[in-house]
């Protein structure tokens, strides 16, 4: 049994699909979980998703959309998730899906910020929390102050790193990336960020991104490594 | 003729045994809602009636149908999405969306549901040909129905070697992602709706690919999402060339229904839904073999519950005996409410004239466009594209002896070079948008 999911871009080989073993899936789903709580999601929250259904944030979301996931981020959170695909045309349904179901967070495909960002100005619902994922990328911190703005709300950054199953999220807190020393291994591979998930230690993956490890604890996560990329 | 392999049991059931189970558990949703569900309390004491007034079939007229327009109307009162209509334990769960041409109504499905709701499905993909160990691919997007109903099947029920996910939405735009990955990944189990199928065929065509090359490892393909004529299905079936092309039917609330070979309609799977046709006008039960509203009730009393819900669509129970030996009922549905044009007095959908237009050889695979006007209409009128190299005098008369056969009328035909995109198929189109030809 596995989960193959065509990938948004490449492998380093060349391939666009993914193959995931329920253990995998498990320990991802772990890892989005532990996401949406520093984004403040809790038991009883709901979570949107502008996303396809082929991205970890929305596979991985509730064993309820993903074959051989047995407990997804929602179950472990106890949140109710809500999906809306990752195009730009259905962003005012998603919008309107703010006023029906009151989510506590978002989660967006980044580059549907801008038409999110619009929408949101106009209308007079909105969110705690919207977190901005990229593959391989993070919204600039520019453009994030600027969706801050226009949204009126939180905007946090989420990295996927999907060659090597890695979420990293930004906190509300520190500002940093957090990553969950229990599940993946970072390291520095000529000042890029390289990453192995330890579920899964041959899917090691070395980025394109600059990075930086900062010393000491957050309060959000005492136990978190953290990191900040650099521009 | 006996059913070869059935999925269980009830495939051996009489058609009447199936619709006396589906007639006890309407009941016991009925008294469910009336005890527990606040909207349904209300709506019952509104028409004065209770679940002990429903004795006959007859008898359910007395519940108004319930419209995708109320319950838009119920959401924008808000209530967070909740709105008495809704029953379940703790459990997970998730929202979805029921999209449509009148707007997105949000539903509560709690995982029992989806899970009792998928053998409903699992029957349906068995009867198409599913079976354990093969290689499916969900193409429908997380926030459909059939997408949960799907990580269901092929995980639990029919359990697949592999589910393969493609990267995109159903959307036409991402036909090449899933044309890459049916070329990359072979699957032999497809269920998709009618106009991706479609986008596929032109991402083919693009290509220099033929059809039968890209779908070879195709054991079944099912569509979904608008009614096909029977030659339509023929010509779509010669092209593919897949082992099984077969026609779905169903919608978020309440209702799972596949086609068979036979192409008799689609087969009613009443464990999950009851399904009554009624007089669009009056409200009033229509017998089997009689064309009206579809109005279905969801059997399963957890999450949004739907009672006599009526999604807009218009159909008719087929009082046939399928040859291919299922006893569950046949469904046949033939198009949207808000798509029929009234012309001479006859109420017509695009199913009707497309009908009468695959009597034409030539015109099998033309898109055509039906006109509406405001007011009323002695004769049919229709945009066609015209075909390449076409006698077209010649095909005028072909088409007006198919109209003035298949429906008592007459027609005037307007040839156009090419129809815009978005009406592909047999639109309505009103009088102001044929100035745009």
């Amino acid at each position: 049994m596995e989960l193959i999911l065509q990938l948004e871009r490449p492998l380093p080989d060349g391939s666009r699909y993914i193959s995931l073993t329920p253990g995998e899936l498990e320990a991802y789903a772990l890892a989005l979980a532990r996401c949406w709580r520093l984004a403040g999601l809790g038991r009883g929250d709901r979570v949107i998703i502008f996303d396809f259904g082929a991205s970890p944030l929305s596979f991985l979301a509730s064993c309820l959309y993903s074959p051989f996931l047995r407990r997804g981020a929602a179950e472990r959170v106890g949140c109710t998730p809500v999906c809306n695909d990752g195009v730009a045309t259905v962003v005012p349904r998603g919008v309107q899906m703010l006023k029906v179901l009151a989510p506590k967070v978002a989660y967006v495909r980044a580059d549907l910020m801008p038409p999110l960002a619009a929408a949101m100005e106009n209308s007079p619902h909105t969110l705690q929390t919207v977190v901005a994922a990229a593959e391989e990328a993070v919204l600039p911190a520019a453009e994030t102050q600027r969706c801050r703005e226009r949204m009126r709300t939180e905007v946090l950054r989420l990295l996927r790193l999907d060659a090597a199953l890695f979420l990293a999220q930004e906190c509300p807190r520190c500002r940093a990336f957090h990553v969950w020393p229990d599940l993946y291994q970072v390291w520095d591979e000529g000042g890029a960020l390289a990453v192995a998930p330890r579920f899964s230690p041959g899917r090691a993956y070395v980025s394109t991104l600059p990075f930086r490890r900062l010393r000491g604890p957050c309060p959000g996560g005492p136990r978190h490594f953290r990191i900040t990329l650099l521009p | 003729m006996a059913v070869a392999e059935p999925f269980d049991e009830k495939d051996l059931w009489p058609t009447e045994r199936l619709w006396q189970m589906a007639w006890r558990r309407l009941k016991r949703v009925l008294r469910h809602a009336y005890r527990r569900l606040p909207f349904y309390q209300q709506r019952f004491h509104q028409a004065g009636v209770t679940p002990e007034d429903i004795r006959i079939p007859a008898h359910l007229s007395r519940i108004p149908i319930l419209t995708k327009a109320e319950v838009l109307a119920l959401q924008s009162q808000g209530g967070g999405g909740l709105f008495g209509m809704e029953w379940g334990r703790r459990e997970s769960s998730v929202f979805l969306l029921s999209s449509g041409t009148v707007g997105t109504a949000t539903l509560w499905e709690p995982w029992s549901k989806m899970w009792l709701r998928s053998w409903a499905c699992a029957r349906a993909y068995w009867h198409m040909g599913l079976r354990p160990g093969m290689r499916a691919l969900m193409v429908a997007p997380s926030w459909h129905l059939v997408a949960l109903l799907d990580r269901m099947v092929f995980d639990r029920i029919i359990p697949c070697q592999a589910v393969i996910v493609p990267w995109g939405t159903h959307l036409p735009v991402y036909a090449g992602h899933l044309l890459d990955a049916i070329l990359d990944q072979r699957p032999q189990f497809v269920n998709m709706f009618l106009p991706m199928l479609y986008a596929l065929l032109a991402e083919c065509q693009r290509r220099g690919l033929e059809a039968r090359q890209a779908f070879a490892s195709f054991h079944t393909l099912g569509v979904t999402g608008a009614g096909m004529t029977i030659k339509a299905w023929r010509e779509l079936h010669r092209r593919l060339g897949v082992r099984e092309l077969l026609e779905g039917y169903g919608h978020a609330e309440a209702v799972v229904s596949h086609g068979c070979s036979a192409h008799l309609g689609h087969h009613l799977m009443l464990e999950s839904s009851y399904v009554e046709i009624v007089d669009p006008a009056t409200g009033q039960p229509l017998p089997p073999g009689q064309r009206g509203l579809v109005v279905s009730t969801v059997l399963i009393p957890q999450g949004s519950l739907y009672i006599r819900f009526a999604p807009g669509d218009i159909g008719e129970l087929l009082p046939l005996r399928c040859p291919c030996g299922l006893p569950w009922p046949l469904l046949e549905v033939y198009g949207r409410v808000e798509d029929q044009v009234t012309v001479a007095g006859r109420a017509l959908l695009p199913y009707d004239v497309r009908a009468c237009l695959d009597e034409v050889p030539e015109l099998l695979t033309v898109s055509a466009a039906i006109v509406r006007r405001h007011g009323p209409m002695s004769r049919l009128e229709l945009v066609l594209e015209r075909p390449p190299g076409a006698d077209l005098a010649q095909l005028e008369r072909k088409v007006e002896e198919a109209i003035w056969q298949g429906l008592g009328l007459e027609v005037q035909v307007r040839w156009a070079q090419a129809l815009p995109a978005r009406w592909k198929g047999t639109p309505v189109i009103h009088e102001e948008e044929v100035g745009h030809v």
